[in-house]
């Protein structure tokens, strides 16, 4: 579980054990858990980022099982820039390789390890899906949370225009260049709009966290959600 | 004392890099004339085709196109390459202290379109509407010429005119770049250039402007059989 | 060109969002940029390939510099050509200055090379010589008394209507706002500079060590000019420039073309080899390589950073860049700017000069997505953003506190018990944050509100639900 969600997003989390059992998976929750060591890793301060990345390696070595994340941020931090801060030949390194070959971003994992596409979802809205740069780039899933998307009951997927570009949050950017990093969001919040979308879907809490503030400081706010919360939302049963 | 202490340190810095890799193999895509007056259409240039007898009418509608009255033409050699017989035409054999000839395609009289001159100065060369070279070889997949400098042929005459005319025979048509550079490798010329349509730029707003420095017309005449 | 003190993007990038005209320029021009880059990439079903065969010629050549520029200058000497080398951008200017005042010449056309930009050229000349850009967006910039804000395109942050005022104000020429009349009067201002000059300096994009020829890509056909009419060529090129065969451009000229403008080929691709021959009838009777190291065999010494040298200068990364996009180039202050300068500018210069440029990047990756040569920018970035941090001296940037911070939460989250300590206290500050006058949480709020916490942790809410109520 990614400590964002953790500690902001509870919900994304639930939603994400509750999808995954009722697919008949047994899901474990290791409380040992903490960071995937990406925040200190962006901030270019490596030895910090290596000291998490142990912790997280002394959680998880010891298993086999799929590593499931729900955020294609912290699995691209831990399926390819987590060997990288040990040495080369360290045991740290082969640990953290056959670590990285058991992550799966939620979306991978669904639909390409799983072969679901449907998860049992339904929403009547229009939603525009919204891709997070490292499950995009660094992970390489473009159809696959959009297959998801579409199988859910009721809803229907729109585009938005230039949606492989960044939203503006990038981590530490957020802070150290505020007024760029909210220009990126706002221009995003502007396709948004322009989309008549009643929901914004990504695979990364981070994203939608900065785009729902700019657009609460606009006094225009949006419905955001995360990809997780959509899959595991059930037709609402009228009383 | 600056090369011994750069290659020094490079010397002391080489490590086990990757191989380089085998060069890509040149295509043999079909029909790679049609390609490449296709692809030169599409980059601006103005083609003709003077096969089959119809050189002489390529040649004036080059002169209808560019307003010109005379077509400048440096390398007389070359142009027996391209089925053009000539023979020196009389008395403006001298003109402004220069040699000039006066040429007939295919040896007939009443077309005394293709002039030879030399020497020349750059004040002369401003005059000129309109200069021809041969084309060493053209590029099927791009619609690119090359130019090449040599005995008698300079840098100058295909580059200051405001129109360009290159003949270009259908066999020194290859299929793409990488056949270029397995059919041709640089010989004795000091200058080589790759033409592709008329000079122009994108610099203001990224806006198409035709003809900023070099010719703001590229005409090809195909010749050969 | 050396600066003496550190650049500072984020200053000059707050002025630039604030610039409109900057910003409808930008995205104006980039907006088209971009469309045609994506169009001639996607006809290329062999994109992957090319990629993957230019890096690994631009890798090879790499790992064995000297012996490839050895061969190169052989090859240049074979045809008639001086080879100069110049470890410094000092040097490498002197160089050329010499070759003018040994020859009395005193002007200069000069042809689009960002080597020339880096080394500051056009500066030291400009002293005592007459010195023009030839190619149109250098020449309005060169006009302007600025310095080019792209790789490829300099006077992208300018509209038409500047530039047509620029003409009014420093050529006494009107050209309404017409940019075939712009260009129209920049070529025959231009003619007239040619037919005067005596010296001709160019760029160079590849220069293949086989053949001894020098490539330069171009449009307009000012290089062609500049190498033509003068008596005497010029080229200044980087060591990394070369490249072992001249056959490889099939692979590379494609790659940097359609990066950079989106065409299949450019109007002209100019292969260089010396001096004119005895019996060709014009061309420079003198020709001269000018081979600059400026700090690249620094670079290359470095395993993490090196790869940086395999740039072909497209400007493909600039385009797709959103900081880029949204701030232009002249906010990095540099030569190289968006995320090739980001990593380019604290190497060459020094990570204390340009302290801020690797942390200009929301590393979205799209950059080494766009890169020809695929160079890792995202994970340079993240290098180099490690090193100034941990640079000594009062120059280094550093986010006050940041370091310090990192250390104390990676402590943290190196322990459960910790960790949950931690989570505990900063829901206890959370409130507090919002209210200090500097800090993360400050910054954040620039613009947006500040989230909160849920009521619950997740840790907490699974628990429960595991336990059963």
């Amino acid at each position: 579980m990614t400590c964002l969600v953790d500690q902001f997003f509870p919900r994304v989390g639930l939603d994400t054990v509750q999808i995954l059992e009722r697919l008949g998976l047994e899901v474990h929750f290791d409380p040992r858990q903490t960071c995937c060591s990406q925040p200190a890793h962006n901030a270019g301060l490596q030895a910090e980022a290596a000291r998490v990345a142990g912790h997280f390696l002394d959680v998880y070595a010891a298993g086999r099982e799929p590593i499931v994340v729900p955020s294609g941020s912290c699995a691209a931090m831990l399926k390819v820039a987590l060997p990288r801060l040990f040495g080369e030949g360290s045991s740290r390194r082969d640990q953290a390789r056959q670590v990285a070959e058991r992550v799966w971003e939620l979306s991978d994992f669904l639909v390409n390890r799983l072969g679901v596409e449907s998860t049992g979802a339904a929403l009547e809205a229009r939603v525009a899906y919204h891709d997070s740069c490292h499950s995009l780039r660094e992970l390489g899933l473009r159809e696959e949370p959009r297959r998801l998307v579409r199988a859910v009951l009721g809803v229907e997927l729109v585009e938005l225009p230039n949606s492989d570009r960044c939203c503006g949050f990038g981590g530490t950017f957020s802070v150290d260049f505020p007024e760029i990093s909210v220009s990126l969001g706002r221009e995003k919040l502007d396709r948004i709009r322009a989309s008549g979308a009643d929901w914004v879907v990504a695979s990364d809490a981070s994203c939608l966290m900065h785009l729902e503030s700019i657009a609460r400081a606009c006094g225009q706010p949006i419905r955001t959600m995360h990809l997780a919360e959509l899959l595991a939302r059930r037709r609402e049963v009228p009383a | 004392m600056s090369r011994s202490r750069i290659l020094g340190r490079l010397d002391r810095l080489e490590w086990e890099g990757p191989d380089l890799p085998d060069l890509p193999a040149g295509a043999e895509g079909a029909d790679p004339v049609w390609r490449f007056v296709r692809a030169a259409g599409e980059a601006g240039a103005i083609v003709g085709d003077g096969r089959g007898g119809r050189l002489e009418e390529c040649l004036q509608e080059v002169l209808r196109v560019t307003g010109a009255e005379e077509i400048y033409w440096e390398d007389e050699e070359a142009l027996a390459g391209h089925g053009i017989e000539y023979r020196l035409r009389d008395p403006r054999a001298f003109q402004d202290g220069k040699l000039v000839y006066s040429l007939h395609p295919n040896g007939r009289p009443g077309f005394p379109l293709l002039l030879h001159s030399r020497p020349r100065t750059g004040q002369h060369l401003e005059r000129i509407g309109l200069s021809a070279a041969s084309a060493t070889r053209g590029v099927a997949d791009t619609g690119t010429l090359l130019h090449e400098t040599g005995a008698g042929r300079g840098r100058l005459l295909s580059i200051l005119p405001p129109a360009h005319l290159f003949l270009l025979r259908v066999s020194d048509v290859v299929a793409d770049a990488a056949a270029l550079f397995e059919s041709w490798t640089p010989g004795e010329a000091s200058l080589a250039t790759l033409v592709t349509g008329p000079s122009r730029t994108a610099d203001i707003e990224k806006t198409l402007v035709i003809g900023v420095h070099g010719p703001r017309q590229c005409l090809v005449i195909l010749t050969g059989s | 060109m050396k600066t003496t003190t550190p650049l500072r993007f984020r200053s000059n990038s707050r002025e630039a969002l604030n610039d409109r005209q900057l910003r409808d320029n930008l995205r104006h021009t980039l907006g088209k940029t971009l469309h045609s880059r994506e169009a001639a990439v996607a006809e290329l079903p062999h994109w992957e390939q090319l990629r993957r065969h230019a890096r690994a010629v631009k890798l090879h050549t790499l790992s064995r510099l000297g012996r490839t520029l050895r061969r190169l200058e052989a090859a240049v000497l074979e045809r008639g050509g001086t080879v100069l080398w110049a470890e410094t951008a000092a040097q490498a200017t002197q160089l050329v200055l010499d070759l003018a005042h040994r020859r009395d010449f005193t002007r200069i056309v000069k042809s689009k090379s960002m080597l020339g930009e880096e080394i500051g050229l056009n500066e030291a000349l400009e002293r005592r010589l007459e010195v023009v850009e030839t190619d149109l967006g250098e020449f309005v910039v060169q006009l302007a008394g600025q310095r080019p804000s792209h790789l490829v395109a300099p006077a992208l942050h300018l509209s038409r209507a500047q530039v047509a005022a620029l003409f009014e104000e420093k050529l006494e020429v009107s050209v309404g706002q017409d940019v075939e009349r712009i260009t129209a009067a920049a070529r025959s201002i231009m003619r007239r500079h040619f037919q005067r000059a005596q010296m001709g300096i160019t760029g160079v994009n590849f220069a293949a060590a086989d053949s001894g020829t020098l490539v330069v890509v171009e449009n307009e056909g000012n290089a062609r000019l500049s190498v033509s009419v003068p008596r005497l060529h010029v080229a200044i090129m980087g060591i990394e420039k070369v490249i072992p065969r001249l056959a490889d451009l099939s692979v590379f000229l494609p790659l940097l073309i359609r990066s950079a403008t989106g065409q299949r080929i450019t109007s002209y691709v100019d292969l260089i080899q010396g001096p004119r021959r005895p019996d060709e009838p014009d061309g420079p009777p003198e020709f001269v390589l000018i081979l600059v190291d400026n700090g690249r065999s620094r670079i290359l010494a470095d395993p993490a950073l090196r790869e940086t040298l395999a740039c072909i200068r497209c400007g493909a990364c600039q385009n797709v860049c959103p900081v880029f996009q949204s701030v232009g180039g002249h906010a990095y202050g540099s030569t190289y700017q968006g995320p090739i300068g980001a990593i380019l500018t604290p190497q060459l210069d020094g990570v204390g000069q340009a302290p801020e440029h690797p942390f200009a990047s929301s590393l979205c990756g799209a950059c080494r997505e766009a890169c020809p040569v695929g160079i890792p920018i995202p994970e340079i970035l993240v290098e180099l953003r490690g090193r100034v941090q941990s640079r000594k001296g009062a120059q280094a940037w550093r986010i006050p506190g940041r370091k310090w911070a990192f250390a104390l939460w990676a402590w943290c989250c190196s322990s459960p018990g910790r960790y949950r300590r931690l989570l505990r206290l900063s829901r206890r500050l959370w409130p507090l944050a919002e209210r200090l006058p500097r800090g993360a949480a400050r910054s954040w709020s620039l613009g947006r509100t500040l989230p909160h916490p849920a009521p619950r942790p997740f840790r907490d809410l699974y628990r429960d639900r595991k336990e059963g109520p």
